[in-house]
């Protein structure tokens, strides 16, 4: 279950930018605060940077830059709307639903929409192709251009569980595969994606395709332990993973041993210290702080810069 | 005529389980001889969906009435759609339960109670 060590990360297939997922496992281990830090020391080398907020259930990245107005973009997923005249209540795509967002009452059968995860299998199953498509709303999709920097987030729609669905519409539209108007590909070259705390589907499907993995961790144990978990989730995809510890303080042998245990390297340390967290507050990201934070995330670009010279 | 009622236990002297959704036993009593089974939802362990589950369990077994104490938004929605009237108790046994649905003293659930689970 070893991720593959960072020095076996592939130059990125012809044609498109380096895209690199920041992930943690645990929250609140500072994701956010050093995927826009590390965006602005992008931008601060001459790069044109695309940074997506895929935290679709709280994006927050945005509270970091000063954007000005954004354009939104609503996004829609599948939901089978049922032919009464057509169905014959066999109750096929009843059986096959594992959300049980379907339900046969009688010979009627009746759609949960909120317990749809839009996987379209009711449709493939059913016999006499009563199933068509309809949508329904699951979020919207921001988006700013300041500059070099394109930012875009997700938000889901609350009381919406299809954060998945959102985050790979958001992913669409960095890679410029999207239909709608929002699909045009900002001309870029490093794309940076802010993944969802956790190790479940969102986070998955936000660190998915991604030419490089870094964790964010910090030297606790809970810190160890969810980010043991995410490293896991990682190999799964064959993803290349580096650490940043957080926090850095006298206690980070805690994650030296895991880290040397699974062969991955610790490319950066961000000191804990009482002057990041009132930035923060301030809605100020730590790389605008000065040494050693701006010098941490100047170096870590030209780090990234490396593995696909 | 079959009337489902949940219930803590597995006989007609057990008490009402008021809730619908993971009730932990169904009777299935026959209003016409007072005979009875008892239906084992399973639905205790369902994350999502349980009271979807147990109301499509009880629709399969041929209910015309349902006697719990409360019922979640998505599993009336099914018995609506079946025209299956649910009828509401505050506690007490399922042969109490029965007998006051007898005597035609209780309030049908007219609207789903409970928050459900998104």
């Amino acid at each position: 279950m070893n991720p593959a060590p960072a020095h076996q990360a592939a130059r990125p297939a012809t044609g498109h930018p380096p895209w690199i997922a920041i992930a943690s496992g645990k929250g609140g281990t500072g994701k956010t605060s050093v995927a826009v830090s590390l965006a602005l020391a992008a931008v601060q080398a001459g790069k044109r940077v695309q940074l997506i907020d895929a935290d679709v259930e709280g994006p927050n990245a945005h509270h970091f830059l000063d954007l000005g107005a954004s354009a939104e973009t609503t996004i829609r997923s599948m939901l089978p709307v049922i032919a009464p005249e057509t169905c014959t209540g066999c109750g096929a795509c009843v059986e096959f639903c594992t959300f049980h967002a379907l339900a046969a009452a009688g010979n009627k059968v009746i759609v949960f929409p909120d317990l749809c995860h839009a996987c379209e299998g009711c449709r493939e199953v059913c016999p006499v192709g009563a199933i068509t498509d309809g949508a329904q709303e699951i979020g919207v999709i921001r988006h700013w251009q300041r500059g070099p920097l394109s930012v875009c987030q997700g938000a889901l729609q609350i009381g919406q569980v299809l954060s998945p669905a959102l985050i790979r519409a958001l992913h669409r539209r960095g890679r410029g595969e999207a239909e709608d108007s929002a699909g045009r590909p900002p001309d870029v070259d490093l794309t940076i994606v802010d993944a969802p705390p956790g190790t479940a589907c969102a986070m998955m499907a936000a660190i998915r395709g991604a030419d490089h993995l870094l964790l964010v961790t910090e030297p606790t144990p809970f810190g160890r332990h969810d980010l043991d978990l995410a490293m896991q989730a990682a190999a799964t995809l064959r993803l290349p993973v580096e650490v940043i510890i957080n926090r850095s303080n006298d206690h980070d042998r805690v994650i030296e041993d895991l880290c040397r245990a699974r062969a991955v390297p610790i490319v950066a340390r961000l000191p804990e210290s009482r002057q990041v967290a009132e930035a923060y507050a301030e809605g100020r990201p730590m790389g605008s702080l000065g040494p050693p934070w701006a010098t941490t995330f100047t170096n870590l670009v030209t780090h990234l810069e490396g593995l696909w010279a | 005529m079959l009337i489902g009622i949940s219930i803590r236990g597995d006989h007609l002297d057990a008490p009402v389980d008021l809730r619908l959704g993971r009730a932990q036993m169904f009777l299935l009593v026959d209003s016409d001889t007072e005979q009875f089974k008892t239906l084992d939802p399973g639905a205790g362990q369902i994350q999502h969906g349980a009271g979807i589950q147990t109301a499509q369990m009880l629709l399969k077994a041929g209910v015309k009435a349902v006697i719990s104490g409360d019922c979640g938004p998505k599993a009336f929605q099914v018995f609506q759609a079946a025209q299956v009237p649910l009828y509401s108790v505050t506690g007490g046994t399922a042969r109490e339960a029965l007998a006051a649905w007898r005597r035609q003293e209780l309030p049908v659930i007219g609207q789903p109670g409970g928050m459900g689970h998104a």
